[in-house]
């Protein structure tokens, strides 16, 4: 059962002996082994998640702290995205199964959601008490009927529901929380503290760019799953408007990564007011990598929005606490094009 | 006529910011500022420092519509909205008298008699009573023309989100109700009553005896209990966290009214058609053209002249029906 807890993740002595034990290590003392073990699941964990493994891999706390390091690190939107929904689903499953009340508590405790019993647990005749506006939050990110707030009982600042929608409520509150600690580690301190595993490192990213950098394998989906920035500087090209530098390139490599040919990027900027075909097709292929040897990849959303290229509106998916990164959006809307 | 700004008006607006000391909305440093002129430009992402810079603003632009923002940023006088870097925003509600089904053939007395009882509603049994929000984080005004706005400042609810505020309008205009799951909700009351659930239960009266609850039943409860239940709001204003919105203490454009504070416990015999007036305008008279026969209209106490012509009328009617578009001045 994992127990969120930041003091425990942000421990860098704890990582930096994680990142250096070793199992080969003759002398390997009791903690030395436990600790390789854990460095081994955790790298196991984000292999699956980058895989798109879907079974259920069982995480503890020491782990998910490794991970959390591992993903700053890696600094891959996708392999984060990935990564953090698994761990969300992994927690989702053990409170599920959940044996005690208390277990739920503690869990909500931690992510400073106050919860407690309403009822009585023995005749499992209860119902579990949290803020309202804790309930607004997290249930505001799950569809379905069954977590509108219209439909709970609501009380004097307080929403009483039952397991499976208490459950929902701290998954999502889960995410917000790994994010919320990520934020809180510098890249650079990640990537020293990780040293030993830098082969490990490399090799995750490898696997990745493997079953999705080289944007064939992606294989091409349609334009309907598109983040809306990218719709928005498709029109304006379309209909003429100049679209700014960034706008062009951020569009180009998002196609190239989304699969699409040379020919096909090209012919969405023929209507652009000053279109030269053989300049456009120069910087594709300086943009795919075929020039210049490395692959550029599309702005995160970040620098999107610095750039006034962000459109995101109310598009819910765009909303959501991990979307980072354009091409998150499209890979999560292929596949799954009713998520929201 | 139309496009016409008159003088008269601007000069009356002025008059009011000139001989008054607007207090702003909380930490104003960080609210986005904007206004609309007489000539119907928009000046957007002010940043306006304190009560002394506010008032030399108005005093100087005379302005028709003044707004505020819910929102708190660090920068508010970046242009877009990113870049103004969001903190967290008051939660706002908007009531408007117009919105009210049949509106078209109320009274203006009975329209505002009606959306105050549905702001009254909202504050008790919405806000205070299902949300637990204390009296003293809440604030009703006066709109300044055909409703009230609700504000509420507190550190439980400035940093939501635009999604946890959607779920917020939706429960209060009691969408999202779903049968089964409210049917399984009722069943959970004798633990713990409140929310939908519990007003629907009421609905069923004897029905809800016995366990079983048929389909139609529960699906009429359900649509009784929001005719009752429900409180007209306008859910945009709620959930769009960077919106602008009117500031207390300004006058409409609309009707030369203050958006003035109403005490909570006032609101049951509030008439802002009495109470909203402008010192600045309960003296003196002014000559007026109705170009048309207008619907009757009350305000001050006094009723304005309705037939076509030419009238010589109480400042503020003369302020109300020529702001409103129903008059000019000569
Ligand atoms: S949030 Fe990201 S994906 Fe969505 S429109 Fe903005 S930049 Fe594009």
């Amino acid at each position: 059962m994992i127990f969120p807890d930041k003091r425990q993740i942000l421990n860098s002595d704890m990582i930096r002996e994680i990142a250096g034990a070793s199992i080969s290590e003759a002398s390997g003392s009791d903690l030395n082994s436990e600790y390789a073990s854990i460095k081994k699941a955790a790298f196991a964990f984000v292999e699956g998640a980058v895989r798109g493994d879907q079974s259920y891999i069982s995480l503890e706390n020491r782990e998910l702290a490794f991970i959390i390091w591992i993903l700053v690190a890696i600094d891959e939107n996708i392999i984060t995205a990935r990564t953090i929904i698994k761990a969300r689903d992994t927690a989702e499953k053990q409170l599920i199964g959940a044996q005690h009340y208390e277990d739920l508590e503690e869990f909500g405790r931690r992510l400073g959601i106050d919860i407690s019993v309403e009822g009585e647990q023995i005749k499992k005749d209860h119902l579990y008490r949290l803020d309202v506006t804790d309930f607004a939050t997290y249930a505001s990110r799950v569809t379905g009927s069954r977590y509108r707030l219209s439909n709970q009982i609501v009380r004097a600042g307080y929403v009483y529901v039952q397991n499976d929608v208490m459950v929902k409520i701290l998954r999502e509150a889960f995410v917000s929380f790994l994010f919320g600690v990520m934020d809180q580690i510098r890249k650079e301190d990640a990537v020293t503290l990780l040293r030993p595993v830098s082969d490990d490192l490399e090799r995750i990213k490898e696997a990745y760019r493997k079953a999705h950098g080289s944007g064939a394998s992606m294989g091409k989906g349609d334009a309907s799953m598109f983040p809306p920035c990218i719709n928005e500087i498709i029109k304006n090209l379309e209909s003429g408007v100049n679209v700014s530098h960034m706008g062009r390139l951020a569009l180009a490599s998002f196609l190239h990564k989304a699969g699409y040919s040379e020919d096909e990027i090209v012919s969405y900027f023929r209507n652009a007011p000053d279109f030269d075909e053989n300049i456009t097709r120069y910087q594709i292929k300086h943009i795919s990598g075929e020039i210049s040897g490395t692959e550029y990849t599309p702005p995160k959303c970040e620098t999107m929005r610095s750039n006034h290229l962000c459109y995101m509106d109310d598009d819910p998916l765009c909303h959501r606490e991990w979307m980072k990164h354009p091409l998150t959006y499209y890979e999560v809307k292929r596949r799954n094009r009713k998520i929201r | 006529m139309a496009g016409m700004v008159s003088q008269k008006l601007i000069d009356l607006f002025r008059k009011y910011y000139r001989e008054n000391m607007i207090d702003p909305p909380e930490l104003i440093s960080k609210r986005e500022v904007g206004y609309m002129t007489f000539s119907g430009e928009v000046i957007r992402h002010l940043r306006v420092n304190n009560k002394f810079e506010l008032n030399m603003l108005l005093r100087d632009a005379a302005p028709m519509h003044v707004y505020s923002s819910a929102a708190y940023y660090r920068k508010p006088d970046e242009r877009k909205m990113p870049e103004k870097e969001w903190e967290g925003a008051d939660l706002i509600f908007d009531l408007d008298s117009d919105h009210l089904p049949g509106a078209e053939k109320m009274s203006q007395r009975n329209m505002l008699a009606q959306i105050r009882d549905q702001t009254s509603r909202l504050v008790s049994d919405f806000l205070m009573d299902d949300f637990g929000i204390p009296r003293s984080s809440i604030k009703i005004y006066f709109s300044g023309n055909r409703g009230y706005h609700v504000h509420v400042s507190d550190d439980r609810i400035y940093r939501l989100t635009s999604d946890a505020r959607r779920e917020i309008t939706d429960y209060i205009t009691g969408n999202s109700l779903d049968e089964s799951i409210v049917r399984k909700a009722i069943s959970m009351l004798a633990i713990v009553s409140g929310g939908w659930p519990a007003v629907i239960r009421r609905e069923l009266g004897d029905n809800a005896n016995g366990g079983m609850i048929r389909e139609t039943e529960i699906r009429k409860a359900i649509k009784k209990a929001r005719e009752d239940h429900s409180v007209l709001i306008d859910s945009p204003v709620t959930y769009d966290i960077h919106r602008i919105i009117r500031m207390p203490n300004t006058l409409h454009g609309k009707s030369g009214l203050i958006v003035r504070e109403v005490p909570i416990d006032r609101l049951q015999d509030f008439d802002p058609l009495q109470e909203c007036i402008p010192e600045q305008f309960m003296d003196g008279e002014y000559d007026i053209i109705l170009p048309e026969k207008i619907r009757s209209v009350e305000i001050g106490g006094t009723e304005a002249p309705r037939m076509p012509g030419r009238h010589r009328v109480k400042t503020y009617v003369a302020v109300y029906l020529v702001a409103s578009g129903r008059a000019v001045f000569p």
